[in-house]
């Protein structure tokens, strides 16, 4: 999923660029106070997740983790995603630096288009919620590869081979994906519901723990 | 508030472009060297997984393309040196994956200038037909004997001093190559090793300490840092 340096034309890195910056600034902006730690926790989930590989298909696919951080920060993917692509591409030299905007879209834009659509649903019943999630974690990889393809197309000139191409190398991605989100939805709807977004459409019933944080973090 | 975040906007950007030397690899890694004539090398995804069939392209250092190949289900590629100049080899794995590697001028004119005598070392089997088949009939005999003979008949075949040391240090270098095969195949796994564990926990340490700054100038801008 991370394109390298030197495939890219100039206008699609300044573009990429260009959305980046607008996605982070709205998502800082959005970012509240008690949602930094979390921020912090997800993006550095999403910098190791890129270090387990799977290896089926022709290329090398690594889990991307985008949907989960989409579903649970929204609009402040965008900055976690950032930082963890900015270590990732210095640490690791995935990715690159001139192609860090592009690979931020890449990543997070599928992120919070997911957060819209799935977010909404994930404090319904049971099934609901984990199909929601699911759908996130499997979609957000999806779009991801879509987009890959767009970036490539004013290059390689042939948008539909790479696109699925990409998409089905992460065909498994995507499933484990989808099951990482589901699982760790329904996990924090028992045991944290509070971290979850959306959560003014239904009534929450706090657990005992999580009431007294939720007070002194109030205090 | 605005300053504040283009602040922390600009501030990775720029840091992240004054270290962008030592970014300039990638996520598909390709490391290549020269074996007498030709050039061999791998392409390796950073989970050590081999770039099959990824293309290959050579370039000479004037940017100019001097050939194009694939590499095989092993990963592997090796072309017949093109000419006598640095050579920046670029590996496409597709999908936006790409790798570079440069071979220095250095190393293909030592391995050309072997390549030459080679060549005359070469010739002289085919020259010198006869004596062959008589060594290797005195090879059934006696060894000594015809280590003696050998060099008996091998001395005319020797016009110069420089001749020889040509020979002696063509065969050497040959000799060399093969024995540092698995070295270099070494050097080349070390080249493509993934990420240490330092360096992860270095970035992990690094998100938290940004999310610590972060959570540091929030506060700061509520007025002062929450009493207890």
């Amino acid at each position: 999923m991370h394109i390298s340096e030197g495939i890219l034309s100039a206008p699609v890195l300044i573009s990429g660029v260009a959305l980046a910056a607008a996605g982070t600034a709205i998502g800082l902006k959005k970012l509240e106070d008690q949602k930094i730690p979390q921020a912090a926790i997800l993006s550095a989930a999403f910098f190791v997740a890129s270090l387990i590989h799977v290896p089926i298909g022709p290329s090398s696919a690594h889990l991307i983790l985008n949907g989960i951080v989409g579903l649970l920060l929204g609009w402040a993917a965008f900055p976690a995603i950032l930082i963890a692509l900015l270590l990732q591409g210095m640490l690791f030299q995935f990715g690159g630096i001139t192609t860090l905007g592009v690979n931020t879209v890449i990543m997070a834009a599928p992120a919070v288009i997911c957060y819209f659509l799935f977010g909404f649903l994930i404090h319904r019943n049971g099934a609901v919620s984990f199909c929601a999630s699911f759908a996130c974690g499997f979609l957000s990889v999806f779009f991801s590869g879509i987009l890959v393809g767009l970036a490539l197309m004013f290059t390689e000139e042939n948008f539909f081979a790479v696109a699925s191409a990409v998409v089905t190398v992460h065909i498994p991605i995507m499933i484990i994906e989808g099951f990482v989100a589901a699982f760790c939805i329904s996990f924090l709807k028992k045991v944290r519901p509070e971290l979850l977004p959306f959560r003014e459409s239904e009534p929450i019933v706090m657990p005992k723990g999580a009431q007294q944080t939720a007070e002194s973090s109030t205090l | 508030m605005k300053k504040q975040t283009v602040f922390k906007i600009l501030v990775p950007v720029l840091f992240s472009f004054l270290m962008s030397n030592t970014a300039l690899a990638h996520k598909v890694t390709v490391f290549a060297w020269v074996e007498g004539n030709t050039v061999c090398g791998e392409g390796k995804f950073s989970g050590g997984r081999k770039a099959q069939g990824a293309e290959v392209a050579v370039y000479d250092p004037a940017g100019k393309r001097l050939l194009t190949t694939k590499t095989d289900e092993n990963g592997s590629f090796s072309f017949p040196v093109p000419q006598k100049t640095a050579m920046k080899i670029e590996l496409l794995a597709g999908m936006g994956h790409k790798g570079e590697w440069t071979i220095p001028l250095e190393e293909v004119t030592a391995a050309a200038d072997t390549d030459r005598g080679g060549e005359r070392t070469g010739v002289h089997p085919d020259a010198k037909l006869p004596e062959n088949s008589e060594k290797s009939s005195e090879k059934s005999t006696d060894a000594g004997l015809s280590e003696i003979s050998a060099k008996n008949a091998l001395m005319p075949d020797l016009p110069d001093r420089e001749e020889l040391q040509k020979m002696i240090q063509t065969s050497v270098e040959k000799s060399l190559d093969e024995k540092l095969k698995p070295v270099i195949r070494m050097l080349a796994d070390s080249q493509q090793k993934g990420p240490a564990l330092n360096e992860i926990v270095g970035g992990i340490g690094y998100i938290f300490g940004i999310m610590g700054l972060a959570l540091y100038f929030r506060a700061k801008k509520k007025g002062g840092l929450p009493e207890k």
